[in-house]
């Protein structure tokens, strides 16, 4: 008897639809699309210089002032700051534990389908979920930007000759820095690829479609975290608050190894330096590549660490779910 | 009640031939130091309507379990037609343990076509055969937490059918209910056993509740099959079914096994 993953997704999402709680998620995703771009325009309207921070005072000069796009790349970029985070935090926490809590997953786990294959059809729902919040976040970042900051910037400015990117530019984008490397093999229809991206709008675009695979990336730990604290203590509210407290810890604990190596010196120092590095707050780093050129420096450890964090976390969830007893 | 007789006891048998539709050897879970089942082998003939008695605590969920592949097993085999279990075998088994669970916040329809997907999908055509098979057509939009325990009980029964499977395992499927709630299960069984040839393992702890429906019975007392074949073997002379039980599982010693 085949089973199949499609099949599976939708009755998890039938699941989770019927609580309310999908429709949350993605209002909250829709409505921060919708916010940001308003938030940004008031910083603007402040005198902040909003593309510098975006940019994390990197070396990447920004291409025109502000255009609707680059409101758009800030919103999907902040969409991993704690409302939305916590919004799915909740959903997930509900789609990974009620099946323990109600006891229907006795009635799931008799059936002809390998338990690795329920908790993939989870993982792929939580992911599909989130990037469907992140899409429609995208969609009213659009909606909004282009009355906000008009299409001048992407129209006009970027797409004159006087706007393009030049080689240091170009190596902010690890997809335009594969092409551009000469030892990647690519031939000069690739460089001139290169050419013409960097001279359109489709190099923001390109940016966009970076800041949301990060984003994705990011939320990876806490998917995993929310799997495993699920199996662990079979309630969505234990799982919740459980992910949410330890999501604190990690960042208190972030800061106190901030101060400790800050303030002190010698091993403990650099022991306290080092191992800040890898709480999931330092790893919040993540986007600081961003368009920041350096994606195979300091960038590339926390885009490591995420990965890792989510490998590490839901292989023992997987593991776990797979052996675990079912009353 | 004598005159329920089962497909098996005719001659019968659904299950495209094969004589056991269920063997376990030497079936064994621990919790921490307790042995909650211990080295227990059993052996359910397909087209039967086994019972599965025992008192509370005597390990009969924790061995439907273990037959389910809900629990891991300390040691022993179980075959499900000759197969073991794993999801393959899965495909002609299905069971209720530890009573029926559903999501209270959508209707007995919603939740069966959910329950379908883990099993490949199932046709409206069919989720409308297996309603009215259980008595729930005219209340399947109703929200499952509207539902009478009955209900819950023959809606769970439904959704263990949605693979049509060739055994079926059902955990104290009377409990809790009024006398009209056990006499439709009893009927329900029975209709599965002779109209669809399906094999049936049904426990209970109350033994008037499988009386005249079972073919054969399995005692099962601290872990342990103490006791099993049809009611005629059980019993004593001048012994009926329940003084046998009772003889039985007060005692704990080894019962006739035939």
């Amino acid at each position: 008897m085949k089973i199949g993953m499609t099949d599976l997704c939708l009755a998890e999402l039938r699941k989770v639809r019927a609580r309310g709680l999908l429709y949350a998620v993605l209002a909250v995703g829709f409505l921060h699309g919708l916010f940001t771009p308003l938030v940004v325009r008031g910083m603007l309207a402040a005198g902040e210089d909003v593309v510098e921070k975006m940019n994390g005072g990197g070396t990447w000069e920004p291409m025109a002032a502000m255009d609707w796009l680059v409101g758009v790349d800030l919103t999907v970029t902040s969409m991993a700051y704690p409302l939305f985070g916590m919004v799915f935090a909740f959903l997930i926490s509900v789609l990974w534990a009620q099946d323990f809590s109600l006891g229907t997953l006795g009635m799931i786990v008799v059936r002809p389908v390998s338990r690795w294959k329920l908790f993939g059809a989870k993982a792929l729902v939580s992911v599909a979920v989130l990037t469907f919040a992140l899409g429609l976040s995208i969609v009213a970042s659009v909606l909004v930007s282009v009355p906000l900051f008009g299409m001048e910037g992407a129209t006009g400015e970027l797409a004159n000759a006087e706007a393009c990117l030049g080689e240091d530019e170009v190596a902010c984008f690890p997809y335009l820095a594969w092409m551009a490397e000469p030892s990647s093999g690519v031939d000069e229809l690739a460089a001139g690829t290169v050419e013409f991206v960097g001279k359109s709008v489709a190099v923001r675009i390109l940016g966009i479609a970076q800041g949301l695979l990060l984003t994705l990336i990011q939320f990876g730990p806490l998917i995993a975290l929310v799997a495993l604290l699920a199996i662990l203590t079979r309630s969505p509210v234990l799982t919740l608050f459980g992910s949410l407290f330890l999501l604190v810890a990690d960042a208190v604990l972030h800061f106190v190894l901030l101060l400790v190596g800050s303030a002190g010196s010698g091993g403990a120092a650099e022991l306290a330096a080092s191992l800040k590095t890898i709480t999931l707050w330092s790893l919040r780093g993540l986007h600081g590549f961003h368009g920041s050129g350096e994606l195979f420096g300091a960038g590339a450890g926390d885009l490591i660490g995420c990965l890792a964090y989510t490998v590490l976390l839901g292989g023992l969830a997987g593991y776990l779910f797979s052996r675990c007893d079912v009353d | 009640m004598a005159e329920v007789v089962s497909q098996a006891a005719v001659g019968g048998g659904g299950s495209g031939g094969e004589a056991l539709a269920l063997k376990t050897c030497g079936l064994t879970r621990r919790y921490g130091q307790k042995t909650v089942v211990s080295d227990l082998s059993l052996e359910v003939q397909a087209g039967d309507i086994y019972g599965f008695l025992g008192p509370n605590g005597a390990g009969k969920t924790t061995t439907m379990r273990l037959v389910l592949g809900m629990i891991r097993r300390d040691a022993g085999t179980v075959a499900v037609f000759g197969q073991s279990t794993g999801p393959e075998a899965r495909t002609r088994l299905a069971g209720i343990v530890g009573g029926p669970r559903f999501y209270p916040q959508l209707s007995g329809v919603e939740n069966l076509r959910i329950l379908a997907a883990y099993s490949g999908g199932c046709t409206e055509a069919r989720l409308v055969e297996l309603l009215e098979l259980v008595r729930l057509r005219e209340r399947a939009g109703d929200l499952v937490k509207s539902y009478s325990t009955g209900m819950k009980q023959r809606l769970g029964i439904a959704q263990a059918l949605l693979n049509d499977p060739d055994f079926l395992l059902l955990d104290e499927p009377m409990s809790g209910l009024d006398p009209a709630g056990v006499r439709d299960v009893r009927r329900l069984i029975l209709e599965l056993n002779q109209e669809r040839g399906i094999t049936v393992f049904v426990s209970s702890h109350i033994l008037k509740e499988l009386e005249g429906l079972c073919t054969r019975f399995g005692i099962v007392q601290g872990g342990r099959l103490v006791a099993e074949g049809v009611p005629q073997t059980l019993c004593r002379e001048g012994e009926d079914l329940e003084a046998a039980f009772l003889r039985l599982t007060e005692a704990g010693t080894e019962g006739q096994i035939g």
